[in-house]
């Protein structure tokens, strides 16, 4: 007989070749409802492998469209032996329900596993009603304890086959099975076979637990680098985490794989750097779960501040954003945390050579109404690092703390709540070397210290009135602290307390259009200390005798933005074109100085215009507050907010159900940058900041891609882009600047631009990582960068008073450049399933062909001469995650 | 962005070893210029003085301070035609008219002197100070004097640029430069008529001895318009020609106990010891030692 096996491997991705629609939820989850199949259709058993007793499974790939009908059919496992031509032909006439989301149902692929088995003569029947229950067991996975419903489970019984299958909850039976020594056999396909030999007792009943082991734990996980889209943002990219975890060079860390994306570049070595689109890091904003904070990534850029097991999905905006977002002309990156809690307690302990964390995540309550998350960790780099210093260098102790608690409603009805704690604190302590006992940090322990430490509690209520009106409100209670101290005299204090309300009613009269109200609102209360010590305040003298500086500065800034967006679909087939209109206002207001006001316009559309083909294009105006240091220190000056113009057009390409390509062009005009006054004397008494600033992005984006369906997953990343700064000491036109991607500065235009420090003509990136049956990952990826521009020197003037040199700078400033960045990396990881946890052990082995990849360029005393400072060297690092249910 | 150090101290790799240090002597340079007086007043005749050096022999300087409304711009800069030609200077190959059109070119564009033949002088113009009032005129301006050094034997090769700050002003107890009566060198106290001997690969603890008067004390009129009385704390550089100094800055910020430093001597031949003082308020002196190895 034909044995058929349904097994949804993968739900790879929800509508990953879809239009837009409406946001219907802020944190939507990929899929409300998996597919099952309604009608089972069996294949003819090849004649051939028939005759010749030959068993097998093949593992199909399906498209199912949004009427559970199979659109597409190709097999990624082959079986031979005419086992692959008969699945296939099967497989066209099977029936599924649909799957769904938020906004109905989708198309979806998924993996379908046809397994042909040869029929066993009838069973002989045995009186059952006359015979008693004398073996009994379960059968569930082995490490997560899932029951595994209608496996196949057989016993022997004078050359006779005996099958029952296991229930729901995994469990079976067999009646009168004679006394003495019986083999149970289990088999099920994407498992190992489970065999085991009890002996049976008169009189007893024998209980026999069966754990299988699964071949590819994984596969069960939402794997994804998603192109959800589902937002009006022209360039949104939605990552999930399996796939991207196992990305070399990310450590783990589902954050860090955006470095690997179009649009990011590559930061220095030990750097937290994030660049998005050749923007300074500055103008990007971070966000956990729609809240902005101050960084993503921890000291030295290996992490970012959340567990891993705590995200869910990471929004990366490079540009063309709606107006959800706001206070920023750089890119977005917004980390969502997870909605997902399993039913069974589940602890997570990862540990690596940089820090260790334990997570936490279940039901709570007697109805399981509320999902509890929870995750701490520390690093150990501060202890690690002392055996590798010279032993004349200062002590260097990088440190940082991280923690999350989160709560979220589970009950069924309108109204959904959810309560997020999280926070973290990073300390860079440099202990004195001998000779230069300069400071004391906060412990006591005399040195150099950065301590920067933040706090968020958000609040979330989601209440859906009907289904054309919703609301989502979120508040938020935030704490940082930021601390920099060098000596008992020169200390940096910035410490804010900040209070927001975001919220967002949206409106869906009809299905040709939909209205979106929201409020930014965010109300800080700063607290700016600083003293620097005895300092010279001349830009002009050295000679000027040094003074006491210190001020202290204490006050509230409003920010209350809101924004409007309308969305309309004018087909009929609604989804085929999607236009976005939009307006925000940015506002700035800080009592006793002129408010900042900004009207931002922001324009989208996205239209389907051949099958599986999107044209997208967005343009719109971007405006943030000054950066901080601009604002920070002694200026009189009010500056305006910055802006941006940026636009963007591109191209989504489908092919089949698991590849794609996107390509886009952007292009981004900046002015009223704060740029450092040319004509300062007196930093007190002078405006240090002027805003005549410029700037200049643009170029092209690529990725191809391969979602990982079967076994192998992969995508290629480029970004062809420039990036371009002007000071005003010119005359500010862009008329002189051609488009060019000459990877030196001679085509700039003349006229005051320069290349930006953060330009990187070309980024490519290549990764693909491949999945064993035996729960062993091996995945790499290989990057091409293009090096960081610098100003080279062509003398020196001695400062005879002070006793250093000064450089003096060869030609434009960042005409040069250093030399390419190249580097490929390796990650093996495999996991072990016990009965009730599992473990998983993963080495990274970075930069494995040794290349000499310049992070910086240091120079003599006297500028003759200069050497590169190298990145990394060859460097394996270990690390283990065990995962236990309870 | 947050963690240079944690970069430079983890993985990166680099070698500032192979790099020439600057308290070696390997090349053409200026290590201090001297006024005196240290700190005049308008109207004052200033004699300055240059401390250089050359592996092979002799140095030629040239200063300049430009004119007019370019004389506090610390970037502007002499004409390298004329630069080039004073440099090559040689006063017997030129008639007189064309010395004397020379001399004109040089006096328009601020040259203060070239060495030898022509030792800097600087007279401070009367008005310079007419638009500070007290107490800005106790605290005074700063000249910039840039200098230019080369090989007397090589006026086409590289020229050391310099630049040196002369702090003009009424002040009551102007500043005076710091005089260095001796050097420390493995206990002992040697100057310039003193020679050292030392052995091969000696490692030697260097001390800084000023003169008694070398530390002054100043009254000073803070932001708060306080008076203070400050001391200064005098900053010394090191450096040699043969041998090997642990460092090139001492005292200082650092205080007074951490004004010595380390010397390993060469395994045979002479060279400099060459220690300076600079009092961070314009004031210069130094001491050079000759040691030959036994």
């Amino acid at each position: 007989m034909l044995l058929p096996a349904l097994l949804l491997l993968n739900t790879a991705w929800s509508q990953a070749d879809a239009p837009p629609e409406p946001p219907a939820v802020e944190d939507e989850a990929p899929l409300l409802a998996l597919p099952e199949l309604l009608e089972f259709v069996e294949a003819r058993y090849p004649a051939e492998a028939e005759a010749q007793g030959l068993q097998g499974s093949v593992l199909l790939l399906l498209e199912v469209d949004e009427e559970g009908q199979v659109r597409a059919a190709e097999v990624l496992r082959e079986a031979g032996h005419g086992f692959d031509e008969a699945a296939l032909e099967a497989a066209w006439q099977l029936v599924f329900t649909p799957a769904a989301d938020a906004t109905g149902p989708v198309p979806v692929a998924l993996e379908f596993e046809y397994g042909f088995e040869l029929a066993s003569p009838p069973p002989e029947e045995l009186p059952q009603e006359l015979l008693p229950v004398n073996l009994e067991g379960t059968v569930v996975e082995r490490g997560s304890r899932t029951p595994l419903e209608g496996v196949p489970l057989w016993i022997e019984l004078d050359g006779e086959r005996v099958i029952v299958r296991s229930d729901a909850q995994g469990a079976w039976s067999f009646r009168g099975v004679p006394l003495g020594e019986v083999t149970v056999t289990a088999t099920w396909p994407g498992y190992e076979d489970e065999i085991k030999t009890v002996e049976i007792l008169a009189g007893e009943v024998t209980t026999l637990p069966l754990w299988m082991t699964n071949r590819d734990y994984r596969e069960n996980e939402v794997v994804g680098l998603y192109h959800r889209e589902r937002e009006p943002d022209v360039t949104r990219r939605t990552i999930t985490i399996s796939e991207v975890r196992r990305v070399p060079g990310t450590f783990g860390d589902p954050v860090r794989v955006i470095q690997s994306l179009p649009g990011a570049a590559r930061p220095s070595f030990g750097s937290s750097q994030l660049i998005l689109r050749g923007a300074n890091p500055e103008d990007s904003n971070v966000y956990i779960d729609g809240v902005e904070v101050p960084i993503i990534y921890h000291l030295g850029g290996y992490r970012s501040v959340l567990n891993p097991s705590m995200i869910s999905a990471v929004d990366y905006l490079p540009g063309g954003y709606g107006v959800r977002y706001g206070r920023s002309i750089g890119g977005v990156v917004d980390v969502r945390t997870t909605e997902d809690f399993p039913d069974r307690w589940k602890a997570v302990w990862h540990t690596d050579m940089l820090d260790s964390s334990l997570y936490t995540t279940g039901k709570a309550g007697k109805k399981r109404q509320a999902g509890l998350a929870g995750g701490v960790r520390r690093s150990y780099l501060d202890w690690l690092i002392k055996p590798f210093l010279p032993d004349d260098s200062p002590s260097i102790k990088p440190r940082w703390f991280d923690y999350q608690v989160k709560v979220h409603s589970l009950t069924s009805g309108p109204d959904e709540f959810s309560l997020l704690l999280f926070g973290f604190h990073d300390l860079m302590l440099i202990e004195n070397p001998e000779g230069y006992a300069v400071g004391t940090d906060e412990e006591g322990e005399e040195g150099l210290s950065l301590s920067y430490q933040t706090h968020r509690l958000v609040g979330a209520w989601r209440r859906e009135f009907s289904p054309q009106l919703d609301l989502v409100v979120r508040p938020l209670l935030g704490w940082d602290d930021t601390r920099f101290d060098m000596s008992t005299d020169m200390e940096l204090l910035m410490r804010s307390l900040q209070l927001g309300l975001r919220s967002e009613l949206r409106w869906r009269p009809g299905p040709a259009w939909q209205l979106t109200a929201g409020l930014d609102a965010l109300t800080s209360q700063y607290d700016l200390s600083v003293s620097l010590g005895e300092i010279t305040t001349s830009f002009t003298d050295p000679l000027q005798e040094a003074d006491a500086y210190s001020s202290q500065d204490t006050g509230w800034s409003h920010s209350p933005d809101p924004y409007l967006d309308l969305q309309l679909r004018p087909l009929r087939e609604r989804d085929a074109l999607v236009l976005d209109l939009a307006l925000r206002l940015e506002t700035s207001l800080v009592p006793d100085m002129d408010p900042l006001l900004g009207l931002d316009p922001r324009f989208a559309m996205r239209w389907e215009l051949v099958p599986d083909g999107i044209l997208k294009l967005g343009t719109g105006l971007y405006q943030q507050h000054p950066e901080l240091r601009t604002m920070a220190f002694g200026n009189p000056v009010e500056l305006p907010l910055e802006r941006a113009w940026s636009s963007e057009i591109g191209w989504l390409q489908r092919f089949g159900v698991v590849a794609s390509a996107d390509a886009t062009f952007f292009y981004k005009d900046i002015d009223r940058l704060g740029v450092f006054n040319p004509d300062i004397e007196d930093f007190l008494e002078d405006e240090l900041y002027v805003p005549d600033g410029r700037g200049l992005v643009y170029g092209m984006e690529i990725l191809l891609r391969k979602e990982r369906q079967g076994r192998l997953f992969g995508w290629v990343s480029y970004t062809l882009s420039r990036s371009l700064r002007h000071d005003g000491d010119g005359d500010g036109s862009t008329d002189g600047v051609s488009i060019s991607f000459s990877p030196t500065a001679d085509t700039a235009g003349g006229g005051g631009w320069y290349l930006y420090d953060y330009d990187q003509t070309h980024i490519l990136t290549a990764i693909a990582g491949y999945s064993f049956t035996n729960n062993i990952d091996l995945s790499t990826r290989i990057q091409y960068v293009t090096g960081n521009p610098y100003t080279p020197y062509e003398d020196a003037v001695y400062h005879v008073d002070e006793g250093y040199y000064e450089p003096i700078e060869a030609a434009a400033r960042n005409s040069a450049r250093m030399d390419p960045y190249f580097s490929m990396d390796l990650r093996v990881s495999k996991l072990w399933a016990f009965k009730r946890w599992t473990l998983e052990g993963f080495v990274d082995l970075l930069n494995v062909l040794h290349g000499d990849n310049p992070e910086m360029i240091i120079y003599n005393y006297d500028y003759t001469e200069s050497a590169y400072v190298q990145g990394l060297p060859f460097i394996p690092c270990f690390g283990l995650e065990a995962e236990l249910l309870f | 962005m947050r963690s240079p150090a944690l970069c430079l101290a983890l993985l990166a790799s680099c070698d500032l070893g192979d790099m020439p240090q600057q308290w070696q002597l390997d090349r053409t340079r200026l290590l201090a210029i001297r006024a005196d007086p240290a700190e005049p007043q308008p109207g004052d005749v200033v004699e300055l003085q240059a401390l250089s050096f050359a592996p092979g022999g002799d140095v030629g300087t040239l200063w300049y301070m430009c004119p007019d409304e370019e004389m506090f711009d610390p970037d502007c800069e002499l004409d390298e035609d004329l630069a080039a030609e004073l440099r090559a200077l040689d006063a017997d190959s030129l008639t007189e008219d064309e010395l004397g059109e020379l001399e004109s070119a040089a006096e328009a564009a601020g040259v203060l002197g070239r060495d030898p033949g022509y030792p800097p002088a600087l007279t401070i113009p009367e008005e310079l100070l007419y638009v500070l009032e007290m107490p800005e005129l106790a605290e005074g301006l700063s000249l910039p004097i840039h200098v230019q050094a080369w090989d007397l034997d090589d006026p086409q090769g590289d020229v050391e640029h310099a630049l040196k700050y002369l702090p003009v002003s009424l002040a009551e107890t102007p500043n005076a430069n710091p005089e260095i009566s001796a050097l420390g060198v493995a206990g002992l106290q040697y100057d310039a008529q003193k020679p050292l001997l030392v052995q091969a690969d000696e490692a030697c603890a260097l001390r800084p001895v000023p003169r008694y008067d070398a530390v002054e004390t100043y009254t000073y009129v803070n932001n708060q318009g306080a008076a203070e009385e400050r001391e200064e704390e005098l900053e010394y550089r090191w450096y040699t020609d043969a041998g090997e100094l642990e460092e090139v800055y001492t005292g200082g910020f650092m205080g007074d106990e951490e004004s010595g430093t380390q010397w390993t001597a060469p395994s045979r031949g002479r060279g400099h010891l060459v220690l300076v003082a600079a009092d961070g308020r314009g004031g210069m002196g130094w001491m050079e030692l000759l040691f030959t190895v036994e």
